[in-house]
């Protein structure tokens, strides 16, 4: 129990060190770069504690990184490394507006009944690359990042001839009616029930892993991939409920956005989300909480950054040194490994 | 149906595969090299986007398209450089960089653009350099094959000189041989006295150089400035050929080819009376379909 402990102790040390070098590096490329650095980095920090609108975007933008992070750590903690999320998004976004701008039932009923057929959809969207990886070993690293092209190419062509408001102007559909959408709960911002929907994943995802059969065999084959083979569960179950599950997340995080954020469904691109939903994942050391925190860290520096670059001369797009820094610093495991030998030597003996 | 055809039977097409094979097979390449080494850099399509941007400033701002081209390459070494020493050396997974490093590029490219132009869309403001076209003399004066293969870009013919050149490296040099010993059974190359890391560390640089390449020629012959996310999946389109090609060189060569060709097909579609959206697809679908169509008839191979 007690090295239960002091790994996890520096793994924060580790983290907070992360932080502070990350911090650190963005002061010093706004210095080179900006004419009041200073006023942009304080910007960059505080920005979204001043006012309760800018804390509620935070919040906001946090629920998609969030549930695609969860969506990404899923793969990667076993193992998997299929970026699919991002096509899974959009497409599931498509089936969110197919049914959310009809008449169904009462409030409860419809958006729940859309969250639901998206979040299956994007689950057997994923199960693509899932049963050829599983079956035969192809790639999935390069068969989910083409899928996510022919996906928003499907989908866009869905969007443009079937689903298009002819009476505005631009691509976009029609209007979400309201008995779809989600309620507000804290009012004036775009935090909905959605909220607790990515609170109950999360509390899901967290009882599987440390509850479940399914959740001990994912995260040993993540170590070891020959893992499941000698262990019962055969690699093809595992990995294709692996795949199910986070394409399950990822098609209700984008159902769940867009019907708290939007009144139309208007991507023209991929959203991105998908692909910040890896950074999310490997920030959060593919742990639920994890995650859910690297969520909130990620929109929080997202949204600072999105505030300063209307003051400042400093493009938003600065925020991606800092996140990449953090990223790498985290997944790089020589500062847990050279805490754990301090700790080893204090202690006088090594390998205790 | 005729008329598309018809546009598929013309010199013009055969020109267009090539020009559109040559970034796909030079990071192709590349990854073959790092692959042999047992680190596949699946970092191709951040590295030739950085790079990419490289040579439009350097050339903009140096008024020299060979200090364009020089400083792609040095962008692209110093990227996998990097990406080398996080994975060698400080313990990050090589796929974790690569997914990392790739999505940084894509944003990093778009904030040292807007530092020196004020656009995040493309450089258009910039006066960069192209690198130049050749006519190959005697090639040239054939009819259909002096159309196809005469009046490219360099980087084009350099391309097709580093599927020769990598083949001889690997093959015939002690660099090939210890790279691929080290990809084979890093414990045994160790033990006969190759240092494991520094082969690994220089088969990933080899990737960047090559990245490098295609990312100049996407910038400085294939369009004439850098635009956000120019590379649009080519790097992983080369991933997709190394793998079906057993990252051996020549079966990655043909496999980009292929690839090539479909591209070349959607490109000319485009002109087409289909829908845009989904002719774009065509040469994803494509390697979505053979990477799986490989890895279908290598399982059964296997049993």
């Amino acid at each position: 129990m007690k090295k239960l402990n002091v790994k996890a102790k520096n793994e924060i040390i580790q983290i907070l060190t992360a932080v502070m070098i990350a911090l650190a590096l963005t002061l010093i490329v706004l210095f080179l770069t900006s004419d009041e650095p200073m006023y942009a980095f304080v910007k960059l920090i505080t920005a979204p504690l001043t006012r309760m609108r800018y804390f509620g975007n935070v919040l906001e933008l946090m629920v998609p990184l969030a549930f695609a992070g969860l969506s990404a750590s899923l793969l990667f903690r076993s193992g998997l490394f299929n970026m699919g999320g991002e096509g899974i998004f959009y497409i599931s976004g498509i089936v969110t507006t197919g049914l959310a701008t009809r008449y169904m039932g009462n409030s409860f009923f419809h958006s729940m009944a859309v969250i639901l057929a998206a979040s299956v959809f994007g689950g057997l969207i994923a199960c693509i690359s899932g049963f050829f990886k599983a079956k035969y070993d192809a790639n999935e690293l390069v068969t989910s990042l083409m899928l996510n092209t022919i996906l928003f190419g499907i989908g866009f062509y869905i969007l443009k001839t079937k689903l298009k408001d002819m009476s505005v102007t631009g691509v976009a559909s029609a209007e979400f009616t309201d008995t779809a959408k989600l309620t507000v709960i804290v009012p004036k911002t775009g935090i909905t029930t959605g909220f607790f929907l990515l609170i109950l994943a999360t509390a899901v995802i967290w009882f599987i892993y440390k509850q479940t059969r399914l959740g001990y065999m994912i995260k040993m084959t993540g170590i070891n991939k020959d893992f499941a083979k000698y262990s019962g569960m055969s690699f093809f179950v595992l990995t294709m409920s692996v795949h199910f599950m986070s394409g399950f997340i990822a098609g209700m995080g984008s159902s769940v956005h867009l019907l708290s954020m939007y009144d139309r469904f208007t991507w023209s691109a991929l959203p991105g989300y998908g692909f910040d939903g890896c950074l999310v994942a490997m920030l959060g050391k593919n742990h639920p909480i994890g995650v859910f925190a690297a969520a909130f860290g990620l929109s929080y520096l997202r949204t600072g950054s999105d505030i300063m670059a209307r003051g400042v001369d400093v493009p938003v797009e600065m925020v991606a040194i800092v996140e990449t820094v953090l990223v790498l610093l985290i997944t790089a495991d020589f500062m847990v490994k050279y805490l754990n030998r301090k700790k080893a030597m204090a202690g006088g003996r090594v390998n205790g | 149906m005729d008329e598309i055809l018809a546009l598929l039977l013309t010199p013009t097409f055969g020109y267009a595969i090539l020009r559109v094979t040559t970034p796909i097979l030079f990071a192709a390449l590349g990854n073959v090299i790092s692959s042999k080494a047992g680190v596949s850099n699946i970092a191709m399509e951040g590295t030739m986007l950085t790079a990419s941007l490289a040579g439009v400033l350097v050339s903009a701002y140096s008024r020299s398209a060979i200090m364009g081209l020089l400083a792609a390459l040095l962008v692209g070494i110093l990227f996998s450089a990097f990406m080398a020493y996080l994975s060698l050396y400080l313990g990050t997974k090589v796929i974790m960089a690569g997914i990392a490093l790739n999505l940084f590029a894509s944003s990093f490219t778009v904030y040292v653009l807007y530092m020196f132009t004020g656009q995040k869309g493309n450089s258009a403001a910039l006066a960069s350099k192209q690198i130049p076209a050749v006519e190959i003399p005697v090639l040239k004066g054939i009819p259909v094959i002096g159309e196809i293969f005469s009046g490219h870009n360099i980087l084009v013919y350099v391309a097709l000189l580093s599927v020769a050149v990598t083949y001889v490296m690997l093959n015939k040099t002690k660099l090939g041989t210890h790279i691929k010993a080290v990809g084979e059974n890093p414990s045994a190359a160790a033990s006969v006295g190759i240092q494991v890391r520094r082969v690994q560390f220089i088969s990933l640089c080899l990737s960047g150089l090559l990245a490098g390449f295609g990312g100049a020629y996407m910038s400085m012959g294939y369009l004439s400035m850098f635009t956000r996310d120019m590379i649009a999946g080519r790097g992983w389109i080369a991933i997709a050929a190394s793998a079906m090609g057993r990252s051996m060189v020549i079966p990655t060569t043909v496999t980009s080819f292929l690839f090539g060709i479909f591209s070349a097909i959607g490109n000319v579609l485009q002109l087409q009376n289909i829908p845009s959206e989904l002719i774009t697809t065509l040469p994803y679908a494509a390697v979505f379909t053979g990477i799986v169509v490989y890895s279908v008839r290598k399982s059964k191979g296997d049993r």
